[in-house]
C-alpha cells in the first residue's frame, strides 16, 4: 500500500466530483448509525416474538 | 512526505491541573486514543479479576476433595470467571485496539460517533461492577455457568435480575462499539483507501463488528425471556408451563458461537500486522485472507447447535450442523496456510511481537483441531461436558485470543507511549507465558479423554496428577502476567525513545505519524495511492 501524507486538497473543502466532505461524512454516518441500531433492535425483538410464536404452537 | 497536518494538536488536552480536572478529563473525553487506553486498562484490570477467580477454581482442585470453597461458591467462580474474562476483558481488550488504531489505520480523524465511543467504554465499568457485586447478595453469585442454561439459572437468588441487567448493560456497550466501528470504517476512511487496501486489522474488525451487531441483541433476547420467565410469569424455556427449555439453549448458542469469532477475529487481524511486519514481506494472500474471514464470520452464524448434540436432535440435524462446523477449518486453514507463507523466505525476526504471534499460530491451531474432535457428533458424546472442552476453548481463548492480544500490544506499544518496551523482560513474559499456558491446559486433554466431568470442585483420585500439573500451570501464569503489567509500565515511564516506525518491516499510515501518536491524527486526511 503506498500512501502520502499531504493533505488531499487544502483544507479539506470539497471539489466538485470528489469524495464528500467530513461534515457529510460525519452526516451519513450518522445515519448508517440509526439503520444497524434499527437492525440490532429489529433482532432483539425478533428473537423474544420468536420465543413467544414457539410458545403458542 | 508532509506531517504538518497531523499534529497541530499534539497534547492538547493532556495535562489538566488538579485530581477533579484530570478525572473529568477522563469521564468525558471523546478522544478515540483516550477511549483505547481506558478500554485496555479496565481490560487489564478485568483480567486479573478474571485470573484471581481462575485461581481459586486451579487451587481448589489442586487436590481432590474440598479444600478452600464451598462447592457453590466454586461454581459462582467458574460462571463469573467466564462473563468477565469474556465481556470485561477480552472482548473490552480488542475494543481498547479498535478504538486506538482503526482511525489511525485508516486515515480518520477519529471514530464516527465519539460521544457513543464514550458512553459505550463507561457502561462497562458499572456493569462488570453490578455484576462482581452479586457475590454479595443472599444467594450469591450467579452459578449456573456462563450459559446462563435455565431451569438451572432460575434457582439464582437475588442475582438474578442483577446479572441480567449487566449482562444487558455489557450487550448494549458492545452494540453501540459495535456501530462505531462499522459507521467509522465504512464512512471514514481517507480518499483513496478502498476497502481492499485497508489493513488486515480493519477488515476484521469490520467483519467482527457485524458478528456483534447481529449476536449480542440475541444474547439480550435470551436473557429478558429468562428475567420474564422469572419474574413476569411467562413460561418461555419453563416446561411446566409449556415453555421448552432446549429453546433457550438454541438461541443463546446463536449468539455464543458467534461470540467465539468475535473474540478470535481481531486477533488473527493483529496477526496478519505482526507477521508480515516481522517477515518483512507483504501479507501472502490479501485477498483470500479477507474472504476467509468474511467465510468463517458467515459459517459462525451456521453451526450452533454443535454445541447440544447431546442434548439430542435429528440425525439429519446432527448431520448439518457437524458438516458446517467443520467446515470452517477451510477458511482457518486458508489463514494458517497464508500466515505460514507469509513466512516463507522472509528475513524473520524475533521480537517479543513476533513470538506471541507465532505460538498463536501453533497453540491456536491446537485448539481449532480439538474443536474438529468436538464436531464429530459420536466423539462429541464421549467428550461433552468434560474437561477436553475446557482444554479445548482454553486453547482458542487463552494462547489464541490473549497471545494475540499480547502481540498487538507489544507491537504498537511504541506508538502508544512513545518508547521502547524492555525487549528482555517482553521475551521473559513470553518464555514464562507459553511454558504455563501449556502446563495448564495440556493435561486438561488427558483430564477430560479419561472422564473429568467439568465445573465439579471435586474429583476421583485417578484425576489428582494431572489437575495438580494444571493448578501449577495456572499460578505461574497468573505471575507471568505481573511481568507483562511491569513492562508496560516501565515503558509509560520511560526507555528509549520510539521513532514513527520502529520495525524495519511494519508497514501502515499509523507508523506515518509520531511516537507516541499526537492526541489529534488526520485532521485532515491523507491521501492514499
Amino acid at each position: 500500500m503506498s500512501y502520502v501524507m499531504a493533505p488531499a486538497h487544502g483544507n479539506d473543502e470539497r471539489r466538485p466530483g470528489e469524495a464528500p466532505g467530513a461534515d457529510e461524512r460525519r452526516a451519513r454516518a450518522r445515519r448508517n448509525a440509526v439503520l444497524l441500531a434499527v437492525l440490532a433492535a429489529a433482532f432483539y425483538v425478533g428473537f423474544i416474538v420468536l420465543g413467544a410464536v414457539k410458545g403458542l404452537f | 512526505m508532509s506531517t504538518t497536518a497531523i499534529d497541530v494538536h499534539a497534547g492538547h488536552h493532556d495535562h489538566p491541573k488538579g485530581v477533579l480536572p484530570w478525572i473529568m478529563r477522563w469521564v468525558t473525553t471523546t478522544n478515540h486514543k483516550d477511549i483505547g487506553t481506558l478500554y485496555l486498562i479496565f481490560a487489564l484490570l478485568m483480567f486479573f479479576i478474571g485470573g484471581l477467580m481462575a485461581l481459586v477454581i486451579r487451587a481448589e482442585l489442586f487436590q481432590p476433595g474440598l479444600q478452600f470453597v464451598q462447592p457453590e461458591f466454586f461454581n459462582s467462580m467458574t460462571t463469573v470467571h467466564a462473563i468477565i474474562m469474556i465481556f470485561g476483558g477480552i472482548m473490552p481488550a480488542f475494543a481498547g485496539f479498535a478504538n486506538w488504531m482503526v482511525p489511525m489505520m485508516i486515515g480518520a480523524p477519529d471514530m464516527a460517533l465519539p460521544r457513543l465511543n464514550n458512553w459505550s467504554f463507561w457502561l462497562l465499568p458499572f456493569a462488570t461492577g453490578l455484576l462482581i457485586l452479586t457475590f454479595f447478595m443472599p444467594g450469591g453469585a450467579p452459578a449456573a455457568g456462563w450459559t446462563l442454561y435455565p431451569p438451572l439459572s432460575l434457582q439464582t437468588g437475588a442475582a438474578l435480575p442483577f446479572s441480567i441487567f449487566a449482562i444487558h448493560l455489557l450487550g448494549l456497550s458492545s452494540i453501540m462499539a459495535s456501530i462505531n466501528i462499522i459507521v467509522t470504517i465504512m464512512n471514514l476512511r481517507a480518499p483513496g483507501m478502498s476497502l481492499m487496501k485497508m489493513p488486515m486489522f480493519v477488515w476484521t474488525w469490520l467483519i467482527t463488528a457485524y458478528l456483534m451487531l447481529l449476536a449480542m441483541p440475541v444474547l439480550a433476547g435470551a436473557v429478558t425471556m429468562l428475567l420474564t420467565d422469572q419474574f413476569f410469569g411467562t413460561s418461555f424455556f419453563t416446561a411446566s408451563g409449556g415453555g421448552d427449555p432446549v429453546m433457550y439453549q438454541h438461541i443463546f448458542w446463536f449468539f455464543g458461537h458467534p461470540e467465539v469469532y468475535i473474540i478470535i477475529l481481531p486477533a488473527f487481524g493483529i496477526v496478519s500486522q505482526v507477521i508480515p511486519a516481522f517477515s518483512r514481506k507483504p501479507l501472502f494472500g490479501y485477498a483470500a485472507m479477507v474472504y476467509a474471514t468474511a467465510s468463517i464470520a458467515f459459517l459462525s452464524l451456521i453451526v450452533w447447535a454443535h454445541h447440544m448434540f447431546t442434548v439430542g436432535m435429528p440425525l439429519a440435524g446432527q448431520l448439518f450442523f457437524m458438516l458446517t462446523t467443520m467446515l470452517i477449518a477451510i477458511p482457518t486453514g486458508v489463514k494458517v496456510f497464508n500466515w505460514t507463507a507469509t513466512m516463507w523466505r522472509g528475513s524473520l525476526s524475533f521480537e517479543t511481537p513476533m513470538l506471541f504471534a507465532l505460538a498463536f499460530l501453533f497453540l491456536f491451531t491446537i485448539g481449532g483441531f480439538s474443536g474438529l474432535m468436538l464436531a464429530i457428533v459420536p466423539a462429541d458424546f464421549q467428550y461433552h461436558d468434560s474437561y477436553f472442552v475446557v482444554a479445548h476453548f482454553h486453547y482458542v481463548l487463552v494462547p489464541g485470543a490473549l497471545f494475540g492480544a499480547f502481540a498487538g500490544a507489544y507491537y504498537w506499544l511504541p506508538k502508544w507511549t512513545g518508547h521502547m518496551y524492555d525487549e528482555r523482560l517482553g521475551k521473559w513474559h513470553f518464555w514464562l507465558s507459553v511454558i504455563f499456558v501449556n502446563l495448564t491446559f495440556f493435561p486438561q486433554h488427558f483430564l477430560g479423554l479419561a472422564g473429568m466431568p467439568r465445573r465439579i470442585p471435586d474429583y476421583a483420585v485417578q484425576f489428582a496428577d494431572f489437575n495438580m500439573i494444571s493448578s501449577i500451570g495456572a499460578f505461574g501464569f497468573g505471575l507471568a502476567q505481573l511481568v507483562f503489567v511491569w513492562v508496560v509500565i516501565k515503558a509509560v515511564r520511560g526507555g528509549p525513545k520510539a521513532p514513527d516506525n520502529p520495525w524495519e518491516g511494519a508497514e501502515g499510515l499509523e507508523w506515518t505519524v509520531p511516537s507516541p501518536a499526537p492526541h489529534h491524527t488526520f485532521d485532515t486526511p491523507p491521501v492514499i495511492k
